[in-house]
C-alpha cells in the first residue's frame, strides 16, 4: 500500500540527537527518582489498605471504627441510623474498596468515599438526586455504575451495551459510566478485553458495581498485539501465545528452546548445547535470500537485539563452542508472563520494518492487586546429549587404516603416528565418553513477591539459573553458564486514576565459562588409540618420538587449559507514562532502555602448548561488547462510540536508537601465565574495534472499528526512516488492512449451526518495509590497520559500499477461518498466508576480482513464503476431579522464489524460479563403480562420470525448508496431580553427517561404525566407497564431489518429546497445616527421546556440535 | 453521555498532538559515520590520510602470514608445487600443492589461494587512485608519488596473477558492476597494462627512498623509481624484450651509490640492506618475518606448523664451495638421529620478543636479480661476454669461479641455474621460470612423481580458478584440466 498524500511533516528541525540526549538523560533520571518515590510509597500505602476483620453481628460503626485503625480512612455517618445497622463480615488481608460494598449489601445504606472519608448515606438520597436531575422520578431513570476487575481496580474503556444491542457507553478512568433513560427491564451487558464479560439486571437499582473476572476461555484470555491489547476472540491478526504456564514447564535456560514446536509458523532452531550458544529463529520461512530474517524481538515494549554486536567478518563471541551466542540468553524465562508471536500483516505492520520477519513480543511477569504473596521454587537436575552415534574401536579403525593404504598400494608415512609404529596400537579410548558423554548438571532458584491494592500493585522477582554441559574440565566452575536475576514491575495511579505509571526492569548477570572448544568434534575426529592424556606424573601426554622433539598429537585436554569468561550484564527497562486528558483520549509515552554489556576474556597459557613447540609465554583475547538503545514513543489513544460500533483510534512515533560498540584486543608476550588477563602485563597488543549506530524514527496510525463484536475493521498506516539508507532513500511508506467477521454472532448461524458456538473469518493484505541489512552499507569506509607501518596506521576500504540501497518490500497476505464448537471446548485456528518479498535487500556475493566477496544490494527477486497453519485445542475430558486437554499446531510450508530478472548471469544463478531459494544445487551421486569402488555421479546427460562439471552437472538439489512440522501437548490432571507431555516434530531434509564431517573414510581420523559399509571387492554392495588416505589420490577426487552431492543430504525428520512434566500439587489441607498458600513438587524433562532416521548425530542441529541437551530435573514449588 | 465532550475541544488536542508526534524528521535517521570508521571522501581529502591508505596496502601485505611471507606466501607454496620444498605435513593444502593436485573444488582452501588476496589489493591500489584523482586537498607533489606506488601496486599484483593463473581479469576500476562480469583478458595485454603502469609509475616516482610524508628516508619500504624500473626489467623479460629489459635493468646496476651487492651473506637480508630494491616491513609485534618463522626449522619438519624442509633436489643443484650452500642452507638434525633436515636460512631469526627491534625486512625486489635478467637478455642478444659478466658478478660473491658457458645456449642453461640456487625460496622465482623457460613438463614431469603426485599434466603449470568465482561470474572459464 502506497501512502503518497502522507503528510511531509517530518523535516521539522525540532529535534536534533541533541535535544534528544539531552532529554533522555533528564528522563532516566526522572524515571530512577519516580522509582524509588513510588516503591516506598507502594509500600506503605499496600499496609494500610488492606483489612482484616471478623465480626459476627456488629453494629456498623464498630466496624467501620476497625477499618480505620487498620487503614486511617474517617468515616462519617450522613445518616444517623446506619450506625447500628448489623454487620457480619470474614475478610483477611482484603482490600478496603472490596469490603466496604460488603457492609452495605442488601442494606438500605451506601456509602461513597471523599478524601478518605468514608461517608455513610441513605440509597433514596442517590436515587433522589439522580430523579432531581432529570426533573422527577418517572418510569425512566439515570443508571451509573462502577467497572472493577477481581481486585477491585477499575477497567477503564469497558464497553456497555444495553439489551443485547450496541454499544451505549464506554467506562472512564475510573471504572464509570452512566446511561440516562433505563427503566427496571433493561439489561447491561459489560465487556472488557481479556475478561468474561457479564450481563446484568437493572432492576430497582440505579447504581452497581460489577467486578469482572479474568476469561477461563482461550478465545477471551489477553493478547498482548503491537501497543494494546485484544483477545483471539476479536483479533483481526495472527497471533499465537505461549504463557508463563508453558515456559516455566521446560528446564531451559534460554527462552528460545521453550517455544519449539509450540507456535505455528516459528522455527526455531537450536544449533548446539552447549549453554549460551545460537539459535536460528525464522517466523513463517526465509524471506530474504540473503540478510535479516531474524524476527522483531520487543520486551515490554522495548525493541531487544536479535543478535550480538559483530566485528567485521568474525563472530560475536570468542570462544568458538558459542558460535555467535544469542542475546536472549540473558532473559530469564521464569520472568516472563507471555510470548506473543505476530505473524500477518495485521498484527506486525504497526511495528514497521523492524517487524518485516515477524515479531516475537515478551511480556514479564506483572504485579497483581491483593495480600502480598512470596512464591518460592527450586529445581535441579542433570543434563546429557541427547543423541549419540556410535564410532569404530580400536580394531576396526585399524583395520580401516590398514585397508587404506593397501588400496592406495602405498605404507604408512612417518607422520601416520596411530599406525606406522609410534602409538601404541594396543590402546582404546571410548573418546565420546572421555570428552561429552559426562552428564552436566541444571539448577534453577527463582522466588518471587508480588501484591498490592487498587492503586499500585508491585512484582519483585529473583532468579538463579546454572547449566553446565558434560565436557570435562579442570576446575570445578568450569563450562557453566550462570544467570542472576531480577525483575521488578511496578504499576501505580495517581487518586483521580488519570495519571498512571508503569516501570518495568529486567537485569540479568551471566556468567559464562564454557570450554574453548565443543569436544564433540574432538572425539568424532581422534583416533581411537590416540595416546593417553596423562603422563605417569599427572602432566599431559604430548606422546614425543623423542623426549624433547615435538609432540605427535594436539592432545585434547591441553584445550582446557585454556580458559574463558564472559560476563554480561542485560538490563531492559520501560516506563510507560499515560494521562487521560479526557475520559475516552489518554496520551501516553512508552520510554525504554536496553542496554548489554558483555566483557569477554580467552586465556591462551603457555600450559596449553606442547612445551617442545618452545612458546615461553601466554596469549590473551579481550572482547568488549556494549549494545545500548533507547526508544520513545508518544502515542495518542482515542475511543469513539461510532454508530453501532466502537472506533479506536493509535496515533504515535516512534524515536528509536541503538548503539554497539566492540573492541577487541589480542595480548601476547605475557611475562607470566598468572597475569593473562592483565592486559598491562602483555608485551604487545594489537586492538581492533567497531562500532555502529543505527536510528530509526516512524510515524504511525492505526484505527480500529468493532460493530457489534460481529464486524471488526483494522487500518494501520505508516512512514518509517531508518539510517541504513543513504539520503534520499531514508523514508518508506507502507501499511496495512484486516478484517474480521464473527459471523457466530449472526442470528442466521446461530439458528442453523447450534453447535457452533464461536466462528470467525478473518482477512489482511499489507506491505511492510524492511532495513534489515548491517549498518552503514551506502557509505565509502576505510578502517585502520591495527600496528604501525614506517611509523603510522595505514587506512583500507572494508567493504564494497552502494550508495542506491533502499526498502525491501514484504507484502502479506493471510485469511483464517476460527471455530468454536461444544461451548468453544474444542477451538480450531485454519490460516493460509502468502508472503512476498520484493527488492530484497542482501549481501550478495559478487567475484572477489571486485575485491571483496560481498556488495550489499537491493536484489530484484521476488520470494514467496506460504503455508497454511493448523491449531486445535480441546478440552476432552473435565469433570471434577479428571481434565485432559491437548493442544496441536501443524504447519504446512513452502518458499518459492518467484521472480528473477537475469538469474542465470547473476551470483544466485544456481536457483531455479518456482524453487526455494535455500535449494543447495548438488551433483548427483548414481552409486559406486563396481571395478573402481570409488563413487560416481551423473552428468547432465545421465552418464556416469567421477568428475562432474560444476556448470552442467549440477543437477541434483536439495529442499531444505521444512515440509510440515509442529507440535502435539497433552495435558492431565487429576486432583493434584497434572501431567504435561509435548512433542515436536517436523519432516524435512538436512545435511547429514557424511557432509557435515568431511574427512576421507580411510585417513587418520574415527569415523561412526556405519562408514564400515564400504566397498572392499568387486562384487560389494556397498553405501560407502573404498577407504583411501590419499589426498592427491582419484578416491579423494571422488569424496569430493560427494560432499558436494545429494549424498550429503538425507531425510532429517524427526519426532522428539520436547518436553514431560509431572506435577502434584499438595492438598488444600495439607497445605494449610504447612502454612502455605500453595505447594507443588515436580519432575521434568527436556528432549527426552528423538525417533528419527537421521543419519548423524541430531536432525535438528545437523551438524557434529553438541547436540540439544536432554535435561531431567526435579523440583518444588511453594507460595507463602 | 462522558463520550459526548466538547466537541471542538477534541478536535484542537489532535491538532496539538499530531504536531508533537509528527516531530520525526529526517535529520533524526542522518547519521555520521561510526567513529571508528572513515569515508574515502575524507581519506582522500588530505595528504596524511591518502598516504595512510597506500601505506594500508603495504601494511596489508604483510600483517599475518600471506601471499608475502610465510605458510601461505607465493614463495612457500610454489616452492612445494615446483621441485624447492619437501613436505612434511598432512596438510591437505600443502599435500595439493606439493603433489601437483590441485583441484577448483577441493574442500581444502588451495581452490582460492592468492586470488581473492591478489585481487583484494588491487581494488585498494585503484581505489588510491581514483581517490585521488577525484581529491583537491591532497598536494600535487604527493598525488604524483601516491599515484605513482599505486600503479606500481597494480602492475606488480597483475604480475604475479598473470603467471600464477595465465589469462585473468585486467581490473583497472573499483567499479563492481564491471568487475562482476569481466572477461579473462589475453596475458599480452594484461602485461601492456603491466608496462604502461611501470612506465608512469617511473615518472612519477623519485630516485630517493621517501617515507609517506614524502621526505627522504633510509627506509627502502616503500617502492620508489628504481622499484618500477626493477619490475619493468623483469616485465621485458618475461615478454621477451631483450633489448628494453637489459636497459632497464641497466638502470638500476649503475645506480651503484644506492644499490651494490652485498658480499657480507649475513647482512644482504636485513633491513634496508644495500642490496634491496624494495622491501615490507614486518609489522606485526614479536615477529621478524614470516619467512623466518616458517621455514627455520627449531624442530622436525612436521610438527608445531613446521611442515618443510628444503628438497634433495634443490640441495644437488648447489655447486660444491657455493657460500650460498653454507650461508642459506641451514641444517637441523635432533639429537640421536641419523636424518638431517635442511632448511631456507634467507632469514635467520625465527621469531623475535616484542621488545627486541625487527632486524630482518621481507625482500621483494633486489639487485642480484637485476645482473640475472641482465645477464639473460643480453645472452638473447648474443652479448656473450655481457652476459657472463654479469652472472660471474653473483657467481663472485657465492665463491665460485666464473662460469664455463661461453654461448648463447650454454649461458642461458647457467643463468636458469644461477637464478634456482640464488632466488629459491623467495616469490616463486622457481615455479615462474620453469614456466617462462618452458623447461617446466620436463622437470615436473621427473618430480611430481617422486613427490607422490600422479604423472605430470601440462594444465597443471596454471593454478585453477576458484569454482566459486566462476559459479558468480559465468563469464569466467576455467583453466584447461580443472573441473
Amino acid at each position: 500500500m502506497n501512502l503518497k498524500g502522507f503528510p511531509k511533516t517530518l523535516s521539522g528541525g525540532m529535534c536534533t540527537p541533541h535535544w534528544i540526549n539531552k532529554l533522555f538523560l533528564t528522563m532516566k533520571l526522572t524515571a530512577f527518582i519516580v522509582l524509588s518515590i513510588c516503591l516506598q510509597v507502594s509500600a506503605r500505602s499496600v499496609a494500610q489498605q488492606t483489612i482484616t476483620l471478623s465480626e459476627h453481628n456488629a453494629a456498623l460503626e464498630t466496624v467501620l471504627q476497625k477499618v480505620h485503625d487498620q487503614t486511617g480512612y474517617e468515616y462519617f455517618f450522613k445518616a444517623q441510623d446506619a450506625k447500628n445497622v448489623r454487620v457480619t463480615i470474614d475478610v483477611k488481608n482484603t482490600p478496603v474498596d472490596e469490603v466496604l460494598p460488603m457492609f452495605f449489601q442488601g442494606k438500605d445504606f451506601t456509602y461513597e468515599i471523599v478524601n478518605k472519608i468514608i461517608v455513610v448515606k441513605k440509597r433514596e438520597e442517590i436515587k433522589v438526586a439522580a430523579s432531581q436531575n432529570e426533573g422527577g422520578r418517572g418510569p425512566t431513570f439515570e443508571f451509573e455504575g462502577t467497572v472493577v476487575d477481581e481486585s477491585g481496580e477499575p477497567l477503564s474503556g469497558a464497553s456497555i451495551k444495553l439489551n443485547n444491542g450496541s454499544v451505549v457507553a464506554i467506562t472512564d478512568v475510573k471504572g464509570r459510566f452512566k446511561l440516562k433513560n433505563i427503566n427496571e427491564d433493561a439489561t447491561i451487558e459489560i465487556s472488557y478485553t481479556g475478561y468474561a464479560s457479564q450481563k446484568v439486571k437493572v432492576g430497582n437499582q440505579t447504581s452497581f458495581k460489577v467486578s469482572l473476572s479474568l476469561a477461563t476461555n482461550k478465545l477471551d484470555q489477553v493478547q498482548v498485539v503491537a501497543y494494546g491489547t485484544t483477545t483471539q476472540r476479536l483479533n483481526t491478526g495472527n497471533v499465537s501465545k505461549v504463557t508463563s504456564k508453558e515456559i516455566e514447564e521446560q528446564p531451559v535456560s534460554n527462552v528460545l528452546a521453550a517455544l519449539e514446536g509450540r507456535v505455528p509458523g516459528l522455527v526455531i532452531t537450536q544449533s548446539t548445547g552447549v549453554p549460551g550458544g545460537a539459535f536460528t529463529v525464522q517466523i513463517r520461512g526465509q524471506n530474504s535470500i540473503g540478510n535479516g530474517n531474524d524476527p522483531f524481538y520487543v520486551i515490554d515494549g522495548v525493541p531487544y537485539n536479535s543478535s550480538l554486536p559483530t566485528l567485521p567478518n568474525s563472530y560475536a563471541l570468542i570462544n568458538s563452542s558459542l558460535r555467535g551466542g544469542n542475546p536472549l540468553n540473558y532473559i530469564n524465562p521464569n520472568d516472563i508472563e507471555s510470548i506473543e508471536v505476530l505473524k500477518d500483516a495485521d498484527a506486525t505492520s504497526i511495528y514497521g520494518s523492524r517487524a518485516a520477519n515477524g515479531a516475537i513480543l515478551i511480556t514479564t511477569k506483572k504485579g497483581k492487586a491483593g495480600a502480598m504473596k512470596l512464591d518460592l521454587n527450586f529445581s535441579s537436575g542433570f543434563t546429557k546429549p541427547s543423541r549419540d552415534i556410535p564410532l569404530l574401536n580400536t580394531q576396526q579403525y585399524l583395520a580401516m587404516r590398514h585397508e587404506a593404504f593397501s588400496n592406495d598400494v602405498t605404507t604408512p608415512q612417518s607422520y601416520d603416528y596411530d599406525v606406522n609404529g609410534v602409538w601404541d596400537t594396543s590402546r582404546y579410548t571410548n573418546w565420546s565418553k572421555v570428552l561429552t558423554n559426562n552428564s552436566g548438571a541444571y539448577t534453577n532458584a527463582q522466588a518471587s513477591i508480588a501484591g498490592g491494592n487498587t492503586n499500585t500493585q508491585y512484582f519483585v522477582g529473583a532468579g538463579y539459573n546454572r547449566q553446565t554441559t558434560g565436557f570435562p574440565k579442570l576446575l570445578p566452575g568450569d563450562g557453566s553458564d550462570q544467570k542472576g536475576s531480577v525483575h521488578f514491575n511496578m504499576n501505580t495511579m495517581s487518586g483521580d486514576k488519570r495519571f498512571k505509571l508503569v516501570l518495568t526492569g529486567n537485569y540479568v548477570s551471566d556468567k559464562n565459562t564454557a570450554q574453548s572448544e565443543d569436544f564433540s568434534n574432538d572425539r568424532l575426529a581422534l583416533a581411537p588409540d590416540a595416546p593417553s592424556i596423562f603422563n605417569k606424573d599427572g602432566s599431559l601426554n604430548w606422546a614425543p618420538i623423542v623426549p624433547g622433539q615435538g609432540g605427535t598429537w594436539t592432545n585434547p585436554y591441553s584445550q582446557l587449559f585454556i580458559k574463558y569468561k564472559q560476563a554480561t550484564a542485560n538490563l531492559v527497562g520501560n516506563s510507560v507514562l499515560s494521562y487521560a486528558l479526557l475520559p475516552n483520549l489518554d496520551i501516553k509515552a512508552s520510554l525504554g532502555y536496553t542496554t548489554t554489556r558483555t566483557e569477554e576474556v580467552q586465556t591462551y597459557p603457555t600450559t596449553t602448548y606442547d612445551p617442545d613447540s618452545h612458546i615461553t609465554s601466554g596469549s590473551s583475547y579481550f572482547n568488549t561488547i556494549n549494545n545500548h538503545g533507547w526508544i520513545i514513543e508518544p502515542q495518542i489513544n482515542y475511543r469513539l462510540k461510532l454508530g453501532q460500533g466502537l472506533l479506536g483510534v493509535l496515533l504515535g512515533s516512534t524515536f528509536q536508537e541503538t548503539n554497539a560498540a566492540i573492541q577487541h584486543l589480542s595480548a601476547s608476550g605475557f611475562i607470566s601465565d598468572a597475569l593473562l588477563e592483565n592486559s598491562q602485563a602483555a608485551n604487545s597488543i594489537s586492538v581492533s574495534s567497531n562500532s555502529t549506530q543505527y536510528k530509526y524514527d516512524a510515524v504511525f496510525g492505526r484505527l480500529n472499528y468493532n460493530w457489534e463484536d460481529k464486524y471488526l475493521l483494522n487500518l494501520v498506516a505508516r512512514r518509517d526512516g531508518s539510517s541504513r539508507f543513504g539520503p534520499g532513500k531514508q523514508f518508506g511508506n507502507f501499511g496495512a488492512i484486516g478484517a474480521a467477521w464473527i459471523f457466530s454472532k449472526e442470528k442466521f448461524v446461530q439458528n442453523s449451526l447450534p453447535f457452533l458456538s464461536f466462528g470467525k473469518l478473518r482477512t489482511s493484505y499489507g506491505a511492510t518495509g524492511n532495513d534489515g541489512i548491517a549498518d552503514y552499507q551506502f557509505l565509502d569506509l576505510y578502517t585502520s590497520t591495527s600496528n604501525p607501518y614506517q611509523g603510522i596506521q595505514g587506512l583500507y576500504p572494508i567493504n564494497l559500499f552502494n550508495a542506491d540501497l533502499a526498502w525491501e518490500v514484504n507484502k502479506k497476505l493471510e485469511a483464517g477461518l476460527e471455530l468454536g464448537v461444544l461451548k468453544d471446548r474444542i477451538i480450531f485456528q485454519i490460516s493460509y498466508y502468502q508472503n512476498r518479498s520484493s527488492n530484497q535487500l542482501v549481501t550478495t556475493y559478487v567475484s572477489t576480482v571486485t575485491g571483496f566477496g560481498s556488495i550489499p544490494y537491493n536484489l530484484p527477486a521476488l520470494v514467496q513464503n506460504s503455508g497454511k497453519e493448523l491449531t486445535v485445542n480441546t478440552i476432552n475430558v473435565k469433570s471434577k476431579n479428571f481434565t485432559w486437554s491437548s493442544s496441536f499446531n501443524l504447519t504446512m510450508s513452502e518458499n518459492k522464489l518467484m521472480a528473477f530478472p537475469n538469474l542465470a548471469n547473476s551470483a544466485y544463478s544456481y536457483l531455479k524460479i518456482g524453487q526455494p531459494i535455500n535449494i543447495v544445487p548438488l551433483y548427483h551421486l548414481v552409486g559406486i563403480n563396481d571395478t573402481t569402488g570409488l563413487y560416481q555421479f551423473s552428468d547432465y546427460k545421465g552418464t556416469p562420470t567421477y568428475s562432474p562439471n560444476y556448470k552442467t552437472d549440477r543437477t541434483g538439489f536439495v529442499n531444505t525448508t521444512p515440509k510440515f512440522y509442529g507440535g502435539f501437548q497433552n495435558s492431565f490432571t487429576y486432583k493434584g496431580f497434572s501431567l504435561d507431555v509435548l512433542f515436536q516434530f517436523a519432516k524435512q531434509m538436512g545435511k547429514n553427517l557424511f557432509s557435515a564431517y568431511p574427512v576421507l573414510a580411510g585417513t587418520m581420523a574415527n569415523l561412526p561404525t556405519s562408514f564400515l559399509d564400504r566397498w572392499q571387492k568387486p562384487g560389494d554392495k556397498a553405501k560407502y566407497q573404498k577407504f583411501s588416505q590419499d589426498y592427491s589420490g582419484a578416491a579423494y577426487n571422488s569424496f569430493n564431489y560427494a560432499t558436494q552431492s545429494d549424498f550429503g543430504y538425507s531425510d532429517a525428520s524427526f519426532i522428539r518429546l520436547k518436553n514431560l512434566a509431572i506435577s502434584w500439587q499438595l492438598s488444600k489441607p495439607t497445605v494449610k497445616k504447612l502454612h502455605l498458600e500453595n505447594c507443588r513438587i515436580y519432575l521434568q524433562g527436556q528432549n527426552l527421546f528423538t525417533i528419527t532416521n537421521y543419519n548423524g548425530i541430531d536432525p535438528e542441529s545437523q551438524g557434529t556440535g553438541l547436540p540439544p541437551m536432554r535435561v531431567w530435573t526435579a523440583g518444588f514449588q511453594m507460595a507463602l | 453521555m462522558l463520550t459526548s465532550i466538547n466537541q471542538s475541544k477534541t478536535y484542537k488536542i489532535f491538532l496539538f498532538a499530531i504536531t508533537l508526534l509528527l516531530g520525526g524528521c529526517k535529520k533524526f535517521v542522518q547519521i555520521n559515520p561510526p567513529v571508528t570508521k572513515i569515508t574515502g571522501e575524507t581519506v582522500y581529502s588530505n595528504n596524511t590520510s591518502a598516504a595512510a591508505a597506500m601505506t594500508g596496502i603495504y601494511n596489508n601485505m604483510i600483517a599475518s602470514p600471506s601471499f608475502s611471507s610465510g605458510n601461505n606466501s607465493i614463495g612457500y607454496l610454489t616452492g612445494l608445487a615446483a621441485d624447492e620444498l619437501k613436505n612434511y605435513s598432512s596438510t591437505i593444502t600443502f599435500i595439493q600443492f606439493y603433489q601437483n593436485a590441485l583441484s577448483s573444488s577441493s574442500n581444502g582452501n588451495s581452490n582460492a589461494y592468492f586470488w581473492p588476496g591478489l585481487y583484494n589489493k588491487i581494488y585498494d591500489a585503484n581505489a588510491v587512485i581514483e581517490g585521488l584523482n577525484n581529491s583537491n586537498g591532497v598536494s600535487d607533489s604527493i598525488k604524483r608519488q601516491l599515484i605513482g606506488e599505486a600503479e606500481f601496486m597494480r602492475a606488480f599484483l597483475h604480475f604475479y596473477a598473470v603467471n600464477l593463473y595465465g589469462d585473468v581479469p585486467l581490473v583497472t576500476t573499483t567499479d563492481y558492476q564491471i568487475n562482476n562480469s569481466i572477461h579473462r583478458t589475453p596475458v599480452e595485454r594484461i602485461y601492456q597494462q603491466i608496462v604502461a603502469d611501470l612506465r608512469d609509475a617511473q615518472n612519477k616516482l623519485t630516485d630517493d627512498f621517501v617515507d609517506y610524508s614524502g621526505l627522504t628516508t633510509s627506509e627502502r619500504t616503500r617502492p620508489n623509481k628504481a622499484a618500477a624500473t626493477a619490475l619493468l626489467a623483469r616485465a621485458y623479460l618475461y615478454t621477451g624484450k631483450w633489448d628494453s629489459a637489459e636497459t632497464q635493468a641497466t638502470a638500476i646496476i649503475n645506480n651503484n651509490s644506492r644499490y651494490t651487492i652485498v658480499n657480507n651473506f649475513d647482512s644482504i637480508f636485513l633491513a634496508n640492506s644495500s642490496e634491496a630494491i624494495w622491501q615490507l616491513q614486518p609489522v606485526t609485534p614479536g615477529h621478524n618475518t614470516y619467512d623466518g618463522q616458517y621455514f627455520v626449522l627449531t624442530s622436525t619438519p612436521g610438527s608445531a606448523s613446521l611442515s618443510v624442509a628444503l628438497s634433495t633436489n634443490l640441495m644437488n643443484a648447489f655447486e660444491t664451495g657455493d657460500k650460498r650452500l653454507s650461508n642459506w642452507v641451514g641444517t637441523y638434525k635432533k639429537s640421536g638421529a641419523n636424518q638431517s633436515y635442511y632448511f631456507p636460512y634467507k632469514y635467520k631469526i625465527y621469531k623475535v620478543s616484542t621488545s627486541q627491534p625487527v632486524t630482518e625486512y621481507t625482500m621483494v625486489l633486489r639487485l642480484a636479480e637485476q645482473y640475472l635478467i641482465r645477464a639473460e637478455a643480453r645472452a638473447q642478444q648474443g652479448n656473450i661476454q655481457g652476459s657472463q659478466d654479469d652472472l660471474n658478478t653473483i657467481r663472485a660473491r657465492a665463491g665460485l669461479p666464473n662460469t664455463l658457458a661461453n654461448d648463447q645456449s650454454t649461458l642461458l642453461t647457467a643463468i636458469s641455474h644461477e637464478r634456482q640456487v640464488e632466488l629459491f625460496t623467495e616469490w616463486g622465482h622457481r615455479w615462474l621460470d620453469l614456466k617462462r623457460t618452458g623447461a617446466v613438463n620436463s622437470v615436473m614431469s621427473v618430480v611430481t612423481p617422486q613427490k607422490g603426485g600422479s604423472s605430470w599434466s601440462s594444465n597443471w603449470a596454471l593454478l585453477p580458478i576458484p569454482l566459486s568465482e566462476l559459479t558468480i561470474n559465468p563469464n569466467l572459464v576455467q583453466n584447461p584440466g580443472y573441473n
